[in-house]
């Protein structure tokens, strides 16, 4: 019945704005609302030719739309779709890790980079039970999250492990691995089925608890014995 | 000190209202969205950012107290109606009282605010 209107580049980009804050809602919803929303956009348009700036401003902000969107589902009693793995959990674990790789090209900190692998396993396991990605965008990401620092650390260990090389490499790695969650997190959408109930908040703290007791020893560990070596170069010079 | 936040407070207000407001407009006969929401604009206390009235209206739609039916438009693409229902008639004939009476008791409180009572300025 409805025949789709040219719709300009502003307004398409605008959709995909609220289509991505509304992604928790159930896909019927989503579909739904994007659709009233175009309908607008394109009867608005016609009324009034080439104010397509004032018709998006109108319309709010798009964060705003898709929160009122949430709350009427939650209040009408329609489960919100979460589920296991939410891709804010998985970025935050491999940031974790990122952060920890990148300062471990200071001195004394190369224990800190060990505690964060802890954060990169967490972020592993995670994006694996997660229902946010496809299987292939996993196995993708997981592919561009580990070959190519393999890779690189066979050319850094080739070239002799100098340090501008191995600073290099090491540079080249971590963008690379930016660049994959970057990916990720664009590639993020909704599980789709029927909602399950959130994970509870005591199960949420103790896995948290465990890669953050785990850098926290690895710091500690690191710190004891620095102190300790220090102390026996000490002792043993005359 | 307790500041009120006057847009806050306007747009707590909306909430409760607006759903009813909709219905309200509806009454006399059908209208298309855009329509809907430039009706809700020229209230005043009422406009809000008109994104924010499409979930609404798909709550509308599910709840059956609105029907929407699409009609050919001589300028631009077809435009959806949306109409009352028999419930959603209900249920605005429902809200109608309760709303009188819960802005009579909130004018009371307010009024009385406003004039000063002779029963508390004697000691």
């Amino acid at each position: 019945m409805r025949r789709t209107a040219y719709r300009p580049e502003a307004a398409r980009r605008y959709l995909v704005a609220v289509d991505r804050a509304a992604s928790a809602l159930p896909p019927d919803r989503r579909a739904e609302l994007q659709a009233d929303l175009a309908e607008h956009i394109d009867v608005a348009l016609a009324e009034r030719p080439g104010e397509l700036d004032a018709v998006l401003a109108e319309l709010g902000d798009p964060r705003e739309i898709a929160a009122t969107a949430l709350r009427e589902s939650a209040e009408s009693g329609e489960p919100v779709l979460r589920g296991r793995g939410s891709p804010r959990t998985v970025i935050a674990l491999f940031a974790v890790h990122e952060a920890g790789f990148l300062l471990s090209c200071l001195p004394m900190s190369g224990a800190v980079e060990q505690g964060t692998v802890i954060a990169f396993v967490c972020g592993l396991v995670t994006l694996c039970i997660s229902r946010w990605w496809t299987a292939a965008q996993k196995w993708t990401a997981v592919a561009w999250l580990l070959l190519p620092g393999v890779a690189l650390q066979g050319v850094d260990t080739a070239l002799g492990g100098g340090t501008p090389a191995s600073i290099a490499c090491r540079t080249a790695d971590a963008i690379i691995r930016i660049a994959a969650l970057v990916w990720l997190w664009h590639r993020r959408s909704a599980p789709t089925g029927p909602g399950y109930a959130p994970i509870p908040r005591w199960v949420k703290i103790a896995l948290w608890a465990v890669p953050i007791v785990c850098v926290v020893l690895a710091i500690g560990g690191a710190v004891m014995y620095s102190r300790l070596d220090s102390g026996l170069t000490t002792a043993s010079v005359p | 000190m307790h500041r009120m936040e006057p847009g806050k407070t306007v747009s707590q207000l909306r909430k409760g209202v607006l759903e009813y407001c909709v219905l309200s407009l509806l009454r006399d006969r059908p209208r298309f969205g855009t329509e809907l929401l430039n009706e809700l604009a020229d209230t005043g206390a009422l406009a809000t950012s008109q994104g924010t009235v499409y979930p609404l209206l798909a709550r509308l739609r599910r709840e059956e107290l609105v029907t929407t039916e699409w009609q050919e438009s001589p300028s631009g693409p077809p435009r959806r109606y949306y109409s009352l229902t028999p419930a959603g008639r209900t249920a605005l004939a429902e809200f109608a009282p309760v709303w009188a009476e819960f802005a009579d008791a909130v004018d009371l409180l307010i009024a009385a605010d406003r004039r000063p009572s002779p029963a508390r300025r004697t000691p």
